[in-house]
Order: C-alpha cells, then sequence, then structure tokens
C-alpha cells in the first residue's frame, strides 16, 4: 500500500441479508377472466406449451398475451398473440416468493424434546445459537458457538471458529452441537476446515471468515483505554485476567456517549506494509440483554410478530441489521500519525465461546502501528491481544460432514440437511444434541488446525413474564436509546446476570 | 481522497423467475440422477408420476426412473432434492412444476413423444 496516499476508509459489513426466494406456481383457470404479469406457460391439447413471459390476459374467448409457442417435441416455435381457450389443457404462473416457508426442507432430531418446566422457562437467559464442544480427555470442553445473534431466518450467517481439538484415534473429529437455550436452532451447513502451517506458525481466521497463519507474535508495547489506564499487562497472555470497561466510564455513558475503546501500539517489522493483530475475545452480557430484554422482552408478545413477519421482509430487517452492524461489534482503526481512521470492523461473536481471530492492518509509520479498538462501553471481553509481523493468507481443505449420531445411532436425514448450504435444514430443541463426524485425510507431517464452518439461524422462545409485562407499546426501533437502556441494565445487574446466565444452561438428554 | 464507502449485501439464494429456466422456457428442469446401481441419468425432466421419473436423456431417449432407485437427484439450480433416506414426497411436488408437462401425459401425447424420438415404449433405468 503506498502509504502517501491518505487511507480510504473503508467499512465493510462483513455479514449480508440472506434474502431466500424461491418460486412459486399458481394454477390459473382458463375460465377465469384474470389479467397476470407475471410468467405464465399454457399447455395445448395437442402437447405444445405457450411461454409467455410478460403475463397474459384471459378473457371469454381466448388466453391473450405476447407469447411463443413449442411443439411437442420442442423442434418448432413460432410467435403469437392469442390462443383459443378451447386448445387450452391448463395454464400455470410463476411469482418470486421471499424467505417463503415452502422453500425449506426441515428434518428433525430422534432425540425426544425435552420438557421445560415452567419456572426455568420463566427465568432462562442462557441463548445465543449452538454450542460446540470436543471430548477433552473425557470432559467436554466448548470449543465453539455458532452463528450468534443470527436471530431470525433473514438474520442467517455463516462463522468459522478455531477449534483447539485433537482427531480421535481413528482419526476423525467428533464434535457435539448442543441446544441449551430455549431456542429452535435451524442449522443449515456445517463443515470443517483444515490448515497446514508450521510449528512455530499459528492459524487464525479473520473478521471476513477468511483464514490466516501468523508467525512472530509479540505483545504490544503500549495499551491504554479510554481512561487512559494502562491494559498492557492486561492483554498480554491468554489467562483469563481479561479486559472490561471501567466502572467509572460506564456511569458517564449518555445518548451522545456509548464508546469505549483501546488505544494499542507495538512495533512493525521493518519493510512490511501490514501486520495482523491477533485478539482472544468474546462479548459481555450487554449484547444479551439488548437482545432479551429491550428487543424481545419489552414489547412483550409483540415481538413476535416483529420476529415472525416483519423481520421477514428485507426493509425492516435491513434497518435492524444496519444499525446492529454500525452500533455493535468493535471497530478497528488505524493511526496515520493525526487521526484514527477505521479500517475493519468485527461482528459481536457471541458471549460464551471465546473466539481467537486476526485482523490485518496497514502499517502507516514504518517500524511502528497505532491501533484503536472502539466499542460499545463494555461489550467486550478481551483476554490476549498481540501483533504478528508476519502474516499469509490461506485457502483451506474442506472437509464436509460425514456423519450424524445422536448417541450411537446414524442419523442420514439429519447429515443430508446439514451437508450443503441449501435450503434444507436440521432443526432442534431445548435439551437436543448430536454428533458430527468429520473424516480428514491423515495429517500431515506439519502442523495442522482445524476450524469449524456453521451456517444457520435460531429462534428465541419468549419467556412468559416478557408475555406478561410488556414495557413497551411498539415493536423495538433500533436506536442508540435502545442501547443506552441496555447498558443501564447491564450495568447495574450485571454480577447476578452472569451467575443467572450460567445457572439457566438447558441440560442435555 | 479519502471516501467512505458502507457496503452492506441482500445475498439472494434460490432462483429468479427472470433466469430460471423452466419458466423461461417450455423445457423442464435439468435432471441430473445418480441411482443406486451406480448408472447415471442426465436430462430434462418431462413429467413427474407417482413414484417415477419421465427423463429426456441427453442421448435423446425417454427414459422412465424410479423414484426408489434414485441414491441423489440434482435438479437444476434447485440443488439436491431427492437424497437417499429423505422422503421424496415435497420434492417430487415441488418438481411436479417444473416438469415439461406438468399435468402428465395422456397415452396419446405419450405414444406421439416415443415416436418422435424413435421409440415404442419407455426405456427403463435400473
Amino acid at each position: 500500500m503506498d502509504r502517501r496516499v491518505a487511507l480510504s476508509l473503508l467499512i465493510l459489513v462483513s455479514g449480508c441479508i440472506h434474502v431466500y426466494q424461491s418460486i412459486r406456481t399458481r394454477s390459473l383457470d382458463p375460465h377465469t377472466p384474470v389479467s397476470v404479469t407475471t410468467p405464465v406457460k399454457a399447455h395445448l391439447v395437442d402437447g405444445s406449451t405457450v411461454v409467455f413471459l410478460s403475463g397474459v390476459t384471459v378473457d371469454s374467448q381466448a388466453v391473450r398475451g405476447n407469447g411463443n409457442r413449442y411443439s411437442l417435441t420442442l423442434r418448432d416455435s413460432s410467435a403469437l398473440t392469442s390462443i383459443p381457450l378451447d386448445s387450452v389443457v391448463g395454464m400455470e404462473s410463476f411469482e418470486q416468493a421471499t424467505n417463503a416457508a415452502s422453500s425449506f426442507v426441515v428434518s428433525v432430531l430422534a432425540t425426544g424434546v425435552l420438557a421445560v418446566g415452567a419456572g426455568l422457562a420463566a427465568i432462562a437467559i442462557f441463548g445465543s445459537c449452538p454450542t460446540v464442544y470436543a471430548d477433552s480427555a473425557g470432559t467436554a470442553r466448548l470449543q465453539a458457538e455458532g452463528f450468534s445473534y443470527s436471530i431470525a431466518p433473514i438474520f442467517e450467517s455463516r462463522d468459522v471458529d478455531r477449534l483447539r481439538i485433537v482427531t480421535a484415534a481413528d482419526g476423525s473429529v467428533r464434535l457435539e452441537v448442543r441446544n441449551e437455550a430455549l431456542e429452535t436452532h435451524y442449522l443449515n451447513h456445517l463443515e470443517l476446515l483444515a490448515v497446514t502451517h508450521a510449528p512455530n506458525e499459528t492459524a487464525f481466521v479473520e473478521e471476513l471468515n477468511r483464514l490466516v497463519v501468523v508467525a512472530d507474535q509479540r505483545s504490544l508495547t503500549s495499551a491504554l483505554d479510554r481512561r487512559g489506564r494502562n491494559v498492557a499487562r492486561t492483554l498480554a497472555a491468554e489467562d483469563g485476567h481479561v479486559y472490561s470497561t471501567d466502572a467509572r466510564t460506564m456511569r458517564q455513558a449518555g445518548i451522545t456517549d456509548l464508546e469505549d475503546w483501546i488505544d494499542l501500539s507495538a512495533h512493525a517489522p521493518p519493510g512490511v506494509d501490514s501486520v495482523a493483530i491477533v485478539l482472544r475475545l468474546r462479548n459481555s452480557l450487554l449484547n444479551t440483554t439488548l437482545l432479551y430484554d429491550v428487543m424481545l422482552g419489552d414489547p412483550g408478545a409483540r415481538s413476535l410478530d416483529w420476529v415472525g413477519k416483519d423481520l421477514k421482509q428485507v426493509g425492516p430487517a435491513l434497518a435492524v441489521a444496519q444499525w446492529y452492524q454500525q452500533r455493535m461489534g468493535m471497530n478497528v482503526a488505524v493511526s496515520d500519525g493525526r487521526q484514527y481512521r477505521v479500517v475493519t470492523h468485527l461482528r459481536d461473536t457471541g458471549p460464551i465461546a471465546w473466539k481467537d481471530v486476526a485482523i490485518v492492518v496497514p502499517v502507516v509509520t514504518p517500524g511502528s502501528v497505532r491501533v484503536r479498538l472502539s466499542f460499545p462501553m463494555d461489550n467486550w471481553r478481551v483476554d490476549r491481544v498481540a501483533v504478528a509481523g508476519r502474516f499469509r493468507r490461506v485457502s483451506p481443505v474442506v472437509i464436509p460432514l460425514a456423519e450424524v449420531r445422536e448417541g450411537t445411532t446414524l442419523n442420514p436425514t439429519a447429515l443430508a440437511s446439514m451437508r450443503d448450504a441449501d435450503g434444507r435444514y436440521l432443526r432442534t430443541s431445548p435439551g437436543q444434541r448430536f454428533t458430527a463426524v468429520f473424516r480428514p485425510d491423515a495429517g500431515p507431517a506439519q502442523e495442522r488446525t482445524f476450524f469449524l464452518a456453521a451456517q444457520g439461524y435460531y429462534v428465541e422462545w419468549m419467556r412468559s413474564h416478557w408475555l406478561r409485562d410488556p414495557r413497551a407499546d411498539h415493536v423495538f426501533v433500533p436506536s442508540d436509546t435502545a442501547l443506552l437502556e441496555a447498558l443501564g441494565r447491564w450495568r447495574m445487574s450485571q454480577d447476578s446476570l452472569e451467575a443467572l446466565f450460567a445457572a439457566t444452561r438447558i441440560p442435555m438428554r | 481522497m479519502i471516501s467512505s464507502v458502507l457496503v452492506f449485501a441482500a445475498c439472494y439464494h434460490g432462483p429468479s423467475i427472470y433466469k430460471f429456466e423452466p419458466v423461461q422456457g417450455p423445457a423442464g428442469i435439468d435432471a441430473d440422477l445418480r441411482l443406486r446401481s451406480k448408472t447415471v441419468v442426465q436430462g430434462e425432466l418431462l413429467e413427474v408420476q407417482d413414484s417415477s421419473l419421465l427423463v429426456l436423456s441427453d442421448s435423446g431417449r425417454v427414459v422412465s426412473v424410479p423414484v426408489s432407485a434414485i441414491q441423489r437427484g440434482r435438479f437444476g439450480t434447485l440443488g439436491d432434492l431427492i437424497d437417499d433416506g429423505v422422503n421424496p414426497e415435497s420434492a417430487l411436488a415441488q418438481l411436479r412444476n417444473f416438469s415439461r408437462f406438468p399435468r402428465g401425459l395422456t397415452p396419446e401425447l405419450r405414444a406421439r413423444l416415443l415416436a418422435a424420438y424413435g421409440q415404442t415404449e419407455v426405456d427403463a433405468a435400473r
């Protein structure tokens, strides 16, 4: 990159609104007058087919429109503008449908659904998408949480998470996917990604789900938060000592002041134009408070329609998504010596599993890099930050899902549902789990790191107390007012909320 | 010049009526059928019957394929709609709309079609 050129400010939105479109077919009665503007096909008594791409008008005598008639074998065709009704066997029109339920095929697990007691359902707050575990010496160790915050079909997304696993004795990779929340999960696609690298290299996922291998990781030379606190030691090692926003900063939150930041400095090797910032982090429960209390809980029963209907339309969904994308997550900015310019954005990753990511940033001043991580106050828990002087982007080996097991029983339908990113889903209910089995080829002599790519969405169950005690007379409106409200509630209930969150995991069947 | 660009994409999945060939033309949807016997039948979907598919194969033969013999059926841009172990009922209902003859072939039309392709009987795939 030419350092003399001013940095362009590019905010890349790493997600997208997923619009699932299908084609709805409707039979037209040739004896009923009608006007249709979408494509129509008419099937005639002699076996020929007439295609009207711009639609038709049907009256008592004929079907009229600009059409092409094709013979039985399709070898001959001719243009026409009308066909007599008595030559028509049948007609259908084709319309575009978006996010139509008929375009989805859903399979379910055979394991019975857990009956959730009213008491637990009333208070359960544990949530946020499927959790993924791997066996570690007989203990299930949390590896990842998939597609966090994909709270409606239109927000379906793909998450890529680094795994810390070893293969089983037979060389397979086995991951247990659980539904531990009062949610219905719709899993579209699971696949394993493998990256081979040297022993002195480490593989990470970037903010746009690409994979990168880094080397030469070094500690920061400086890390100061918004209040000027030196947090370099807190961020130096993966040790459970994590960064959170200072309480004094949170007390001064206001409608025009909702941000916290950490300013980082690090050496950059000579001659490089970019370095990789390596982070180990997860979200706090601020987001959960925003989702459960403000977005879903406050409007009460209105939220049912909001999720079930409003969020199926591109307009309302885009408004929520744009606000969320701009407001939440984490902006990564680089200083050019005079000011910080945002170079990329990291989406929220979820409050349950730690995520290891690498973010490539430009080196503007030779020999050093100054980066600002900015985010809504207390939105993150950051365990470690380092800077890697060397990195390379890599293309992984893709390992498709080989088996889905419920206990020892194979479930081929579930496997078919999650083998490709398509219109088929596996639906899981609270308390259900399955084992996803992958069979990578025998490992090379070099190191290998695995990543799980998971795509899907989930639907939050409405809690009974939300329905009983709504606090708002309208559905959620994306705004800084809503975030400030969530921040206030989170600040007052942090400790008890964290304990309750952990305690209300739905037990597995 | 510093420019600020917010990019937000709507990612469309699934067929569009403006591009989907079975809507834009008279032919039925492309079918790629892998049978359990390792036989492959590829061609145009002519008709969806109760338990079999009638296909005009790429080699110009009219072939009947029992649904029960299909290990995997891929159809145009709709993807894999028939899969081993998965109930094909909903898939067949969807596919019928995109076959060349969604209302089926009368015996007379079937005979004329076969004659046009030099056949007196439908080939049976196994």
